[in-house]
């Protein structure tokens, strides 16, 4: 069957996305109706690849070479989730776009930008090549450029472009030192040949990496878009940049840490966990300090960041990997994809921008107040909701193992994560508004959006198990 | 690959040098089209660290033609030159970007120096 393929969850997008321009010069609607084809059409491909994958990891050679010159694409059951989870939220995000945000800026520039990040992100997500991960990783920074300055936000833009300019240019030297050492591009195999190298090599080699990609996903030392580039872009930008785009990255950082330094190196994982926890501890205390809510949010979403590396170092810390912790982390990492998505449509329909402005929006708009909650309260992890089993299962784990240094930032974080959101929900519905924002009434099709999100959160916190089995087992080993 | 490091420093620790000097003027520059221009110089310093990282002492140009079938000569290694052609390409788009970017920012705020950007912003 043709479906059979992950490739396709790549070339399908980017063939739409070149597509637009030339078929929107003889059709006007093709502007609107080729993303959301596009996203359709991951969203279905990724559900029906889900079935016939296994837990372990399979690989797909591109054009029929072996793995160790051509390009391979990786795929797993517990990786479709990610996959799925992706598409889905940029499905809605799309569709969100199509209704409501068409008139702002150029309207041929943000849908090509959109599709090409679809099929960026899933291409970051599935290649088990270095180098094509490099071109997959800009090919969705330069959408994600267009992306953010859809609102005229340019400072912000032009932040992101420089720190995330600097991240591809220490990648590009990190791989092109690891090819010149192992000779292989390919990640597993780079990672066999490993081993033969020396300590201060591999230690250096790693820290590129992390510094590399934490541009891309949120996490420190190069972070310092991504507050600004939340606040100024458009409610589909915002919810780009928190579901779409940093979930395919942290699921790149982990699959560089996991396929190329695997669970051997004590000293590349405690530097990953130290990084986590540190990223962890300052976006949660950034965020307790903000007023404007995209902002808070801007920084909730680099804790997550931060707590799902440090989650996943953990997890390899043993020198095997860690099932329990792993999984959880996944976990986290989908709950946190769909959660934000669901909280910032929400906030972009209500159309405020801070704590003061929202005060009793959430009164005067019920279903839209409750369905932000919903999100809300899965972010914070509160019993019922699905956030609150991954928090769960990770706590448990990490009892398990006894790490009690990260128990003790976690929690801690936790504490400001409620006390941010919880005044933030208080604004929404006891407050009174000082400067009242006349925001569009949205359609009821903007509403199912955000009702599919908040019913698939509240449907996995009903059955919490049959998601921790899914992403549960993940294997890495054994691929060649 | 076990070339003698040393023989080749200035291929190597030259691009570095140049990849500092880039990341240098990043760090010190105020004005937004210096910092492009910073960008670019350290994207050249790594594309000439590629290349070099490649070459092989005495090697031919890795192109097979019918010299090559009967001499036998060593090759430079040309993955690393396939790896920098994409990477300049890249760079050059990126490059187009800020530049349309910063026309943008000057358009509106009527400056390109981060300091008065910042003071305006905030």
């Amino acid at each position: 069957m043709i479906m059979q393929n992950p490739v396709l969850l790549i070339a399908v997008p980017l063939l739409l996305a070149f597509l637009i321009p030339v078929l929107s010069s003889f059709f006007k609607g093709a502007v609107r109706f080729i993303p959301v084809l596009a996203g359709g059409f991951n969203v279905i491909a990724a559900a029906l690849l889900i079935p016939q994958a296994s837990g372990s990891l399979t690989v797909t050679e591109i054009g029929g070479w072996a793995s160790a010159y051509g390009i391979s694409l990786l795929f797993s059951s517990q990786m479709g989730y990610v996959i799925l989870a992706v598409n889905l939220t940029a499905l809605l995000a799309i569709f969100y776009y199509t209704l409501n945000e068409r008139d702002l800026g150029s309207p041929l520039a943000y849908p090509i930008a959109f599709t090409l990040a679809l099929s960026g992100v899933n291409g970051m997500i599935m290649t088990g090549d270095l180098f094509n991960l490099f071109v997959f990783m800009e090919m969705t920074a330069i959408a994600g450029y267009i992306i953010a300055s859809h609102k005229e936000g340019y400072l912000g833009t032009f932040r992101f472009v420089v720190l995330s300019s600097v991240g591809s240019v220490l990648f590009l030297m990190a791989t092109a030192a690891l090819y010149n050492a192992t000779g292989f591009l390919n990640m597993t195999l780079a990672g066999k040949s490993l081993d033969t190298l020396a300590a201060p090599f591999i230690s250096i080699i790693s820290v590129l990496f992390i510094m590399a990609l934490s541009s891309e996903a949120e996490l420190l030392p190069l972070n310092g878009w991504v507050p600004r580039v939340y606040k100024d872009s458009s409610g589909t930008g915002s919810v780009f940049f928190a579901s779409v785009f940093s979930g395919a990255a942290l699921f790149a950082v982990i699959k560089v840490m996991l396929m190329v330094f695997g669970s051997r190196y004590a000293y590349v994982h405690q530097g990953l966990l130290v990084l986590g926890l540190v990223t962890l501890a300052a976006g949660e205390a950034a965020a307790f300090k903000q007023t404007n809510i995209k902002k808070m949010v801007a920084f909730s979403s680099i804790a997550q960041s931060g707590l799902i590396i440090a989650a996943v170092a953990a997890a390899m810390s043993s020198g095997v990997l860690h099932n329990g912790l792993f999984s959880a982390a996944l976990f986290q990492l989908i709950n946190n994809i769909l959660a934000k998505a669901l909280v910032l449509l929400g906030i972009a329909m209500l159309g405020q921008a801070t704590l003061q402005e929202i005060g009793g929006a959430g009164t005067k708009k019920k279903w839209l107040g409750v369905l932000i909650s919903v999100g809300v309260l899965s972010l914070i992890g509160m019993p019922g909701f699905a956030g609150f089993w991954s928090k769960f299962f990770l706590i448990r784990e990490l009892v398990g193992s006894g790490m009690l240094v990260f128990i003790l930032v976690f929690l801690l974080a936790a504490l400001f994560e409620v006390y941010y959101y919880l005044r933030f929900l208080q604004a929404l519905f006891l407050g009174k508004s000082t400067a009242p924002v006349s925001s569009p009434k949205p359609s009821w099709v903007t509403f199912i959006l955000l009702f599919v999100l908040a019913a698939l959160i509240i449907l996995i916190g009903f059955a919490p198990d049959y998601m921790i089995q899914a992403v549960s087992g993940f294997n890495p080993g054994g691929v060649l | 690959m076990g070339h003698d490091w040393l023989s080749l420093w200035s291929y190597l620790y030259g691009p570095l040098a140049i990849f500092l000097v880039g990341l240098y003027g990043l760090l010190t520059q105020k004005n937004l089209i210096k910092m492009a221009i910073s960008i670019n110089i350290m994207d050249f310093g790594v594309n000439l660290f590629i290349i070099s990282l490649g070459y092989v002492p005495s090697g031919e140009a890795p192109i097979y033609t019918e010299a090559v079938r009967r001499y036998l000569p060593s090759f430079t290694d040309p993955l690393p030159q396939a790896l920098v052609l994409t990477a300049i390409v890249i760079s050059v788009a990126v490059t187009a970007f800020v530049l349309a970017l910063i026309i943008k920012i000057h358009g509106r705020y009527g400056t390109t120096d981060l300091t008065k950007l910042g003071e305006m912003e905030l």
